[in-house]
């Protein structure tokens, strides 16, 4: 396919739409604003396709592994399979309501449990972390240290027990220098993102369009 | 004594998970792995399929709007991706998002990244009859400064070790530590709730609290 | 001088290369000590939860609030115990301060797993008190779109939501009736854990509507940002502020046990921090002591 239907159109169409929906913004003209609109409610729309994608990957990845018997994890593979099953299924069934018990089963007591101890798995590698990482081998390493050492005392309610000075720190901490930091940080990250957004529309920054 | 076996079945879920860090990386913890990436697939093909048809589908079908159709041929035009010779046009429901998504995002940090933040450091009052709170708006106005100066990358022209403004970036380093500190000890905290509510199931599924 | 260095530095090396198994299951056990013997440590009320409820509390009967659900069960542990407080206080306090007048429910998430959370804690609570659905609360489920989403919810709410979870046309809704824009909602709670707040401050605040939300600790620092700015009127910060809100309403609960938890947890963590700096200075000390 030429590079102009391939890639250009593409980034014609980022500016186009870019600009409609930003000029639609500042400028009221109804038109425009209809036009701005629609684009918006498409694009939540072809979002939704799009997280199809990432089940069709997942799906030819684990199918490759069963099909090719790969030494270690096909078993697992179908483990995959078997509970993507189990949890599609009925749901695709019911799909109105998505009521029905065995989907309502299988993400009570298959996916919720899972997921939430997946997500606090991570708790025990803040202790690792804790234990090897922090370490105060510059001034501004201890100021990192001292900051959450006093923040955390201020969360953690035995820190009152142990001084009542703690949680007046802690909130003092949190209210004024971390609020102002992210302030800082917030400012220059809004800068990078307007810079960044022009790019993006302007066609420099085409890392959307993915290889050849 | 009845026995919860619902609650005994998440329970050796958990144990599964949590076998990675107290034990080993093992077949029952990849068991527990490779069912949670199953079913949370499952459960996001099941979600899209239903999102799609309430903002979609249901405007075609039950309000007649058939603009509907362009998003929807859109949607379906991006899964063209995984041939060679089709890939060339799933990339313009692509642009579509990625233009939209740019302009609302950049419509958004303007006022919440840029004017609100300026705002809320512009009007520090330093002159209000609360001491502290004087005090305390200095240090914010200042922290805010020194910050943004720290993420002035360009090296001003004089600037050398022991300048003013080599100084004032060190000061700078300083206040973003604080900054880093105060979100390390939120982090652990974030971190540790997430462990107790899971060491709370299992503590209930061995019968050892009441829920 | 050298056979101390040598015991010493052996000790102190044993200990850095501990196995770190030992050190998470010290962990589990100074977790799991005070939900068995409860320390009962008190959790005085903070600023930014007490301005969520008198917020909330503030609200005419019979506004209709956003309730964005972009939160699952990877944060059930974090927010769960908080959502359940506030649910407790929208479906039965609220009512009793008001002459069992109510609020209305506009329900949905941008995230894929609120559908989850909507079933877990919010569901059963109106279930509970008798709030009617399609009348005092109406749910839209999972929206894709993310902040796009969220932005033209701002603009034009039937667009995105032509239809409820159940299939429901929304003109059927009497919860829906008048409900067109951000100027139609009197207030926006996000139960949050993967940052929705923040699309609703970028696009919803700006536009003078109030927003707060029931978040996760490592959003802590920002909303706290966000809040000072006066562009949340509060938030319940993990589990530490719905044990607040517990105690707001006279009703301690699961957020206050989990809160207890975290004294024994955060003082391991900060024992670990000391050794392992404590450690550093030994070998600083023992290292020019060898030269």
């Amino acid at each position: 396919m030429s590079g102009i239907q391939s890639r250009n159109i593409p980034v014609a169409l980022v500016f186009v739409c870019g600009l409609i929906v930003t000029v639609a913004f500042f400028i009221d003209v109804p038109m425009l604003s209809s036009i701005s609109d629609s684009l918006q409610t498409w694009a939540v729309i072809v979002s939704g396709f799009a997280l199809g994608l990432g089940i069709v990957n997942m799906l030819a990845i684990h199918s490759r592994h069963i099909s090719r018997k790969t030494s270690g994890q096909w078993p697992f593979s179908v483990v995959f399979i078997l509970f993507f099953l189990a949890q599609a299924a009925p749901g695709l069934v019911d799909i109105k309501t998505l009521s029905n018990p065995i989907y309502v089963w299988v993400y009570t007591n298959i996916f919720s449990p899972l997921a939430a101890a997946m997500y606090a798995i991570l708790g025990f590698f803040i202790v690792s972390a804790a234990y090897r990482a922090m370490r105060a081998r510059s001034l501004e390493a201890a100021f990192v240290l001292i900051a959450g050492i006093i923040v955390m005392l201020k969360n953690a309610p035995i820190g009152a027990v142990i001084w009542s000075g703690f949680p007046v720190l802690g909130t003092w901490i949190l209210d004024v220098p971390s609020a102002a930091g992210n302030r800082a940080v917030f400012i220059g990250a809004g800068i990078g993102t307007i810079l960044l957004g022009l790019r993006v529309l302007l066609g420099y920054e085409r890392g959307y369009l993915g290889g050849r | 004594m009845m026995v919860d076996y619902l609650a005994l079945w998440r329970a050796m879920l958990i144990i599964g998970v949590f076998s990675y860090a107290l034990w080993k990386e093992s077949p029952y913890f990849r068991f527990c792995e490779h069912a949670f990436l199953g079913s949370a697939l499952g459960y996001t093909l099941v979600i899209t399929i239903k999102t799609i048809n309430t903002t979609a589908v249901f405007p075609l079908v039950s309000e007649a709007k058939i603009i509907y159709v362009i998003p929807i041929i859109l949607g379906i035009v991006l899964f063209l991706r995984y041939s060679n010779s089709t890939k060339w046009i799933s990339r313009w429901p692509i642009a579509l998002i990625i233009g939209v998504g740019t302009a609302l995002g950049m419509r958004g940090v303007l006022y919440a990244y840029i004017i609100s933040q300026v705002k809320a450091t512009a009007t520090a009052s330093f002159m209000t009859d609360n001491a502290l709170t004087n005090f305390n708006n200095i240090i914010s106005v200042l922290t805010t400064i020194l910050v943004l100066l720290f993420f002035t990358f360009t090296v001003l022209k004089g600037e050398k070790e022991g300048s003013l403004m080599f100084q004032l970036r060190k000061i700078s380093r300083l206040m973003i530590m604080l900054t880093l500190g105060a979100f390390f000890g939120s982090i652990t905290m974030a971190r540790l709730t997430l462990i107790a509510g899971q060491i709370k199931e299992l503590l209930i599924a061995f019968g050892l609290l009441t829920s | 001088m050298e056979v101390r260095s040598k015991e010493s530095s052996g000790f102190w090396e044993k200990l850095e290369n501990i196995d770190h198994r030992i050190l998470y299951w010290i962990l589990i056990v100074a977790i799991a000590i005070p939900y068995l013997r409860p320390l009962g440590i008190p959790v005085p009320v903070t600023e930014p939860v007490q301005d969520f409820y008198n917020t909330l509390d503030a609200l005419p009967p019979g506004s209709t609030m956003i309730l964005e659900i972009s939160s699952g069960p990877s944060a059930y542990g974090e927010i769960g115990p908080s959502s359940e407080a506030v649910m407790e206080y929208l479906t039965k306090i609220y009512p009793e301060h008001h002459g069992g007048d109510r609020l209305r429910f506009v329900i949905l998430s941008v995230s894929e797993q609120g559908p989850l959370m909507y079933n877990a804690y919010a569901k059963p609570k109106f279930d509970e008190t008798g709030w009617q659905y399609g009348v005092d609360y109406a749910y839209f489920g999972f929206i894709s779109g993310l902040e796009t989403a969220v932005a033209r919810l701002a603009e034009d709410i039937p667009s995105l939501l032509p239809s409820d979870y159940l299939g429901n046309d929304i003109d059927d809704l009497k919860a829906m009736d008048g409900i067109h824009s951000y100027k139609d909602i009197a207030a926006v709670m996000v139960w949050d854990s993967m940052g929705a707040t923040e699309w609703y401050v970028k696009h919803w605040a700006s536009k003078g509507v109030k927003v707060g939300n029931v978040c996760v600790a490592v959003s802590l620092p920002a909303y706290t940002m966000y809040y000072k700015n006066k562009d949340m009127y509060g938030f319940i910060g993990s589990s530490r502020g719905g044990a607040e809100f517990e105690y707001l309403i006279g009703k301690p609960g699961d957020a206050v046990a989990t809160t207890d938890t975290l004294s024994l947890s955060h003082l391991w963590v900060i024992i670990l921090i000391i050794t392992g700096n404590i450690g550093l200075l030994v070998e600083k000390y023992f290292s020019h002591s060898k030269r």
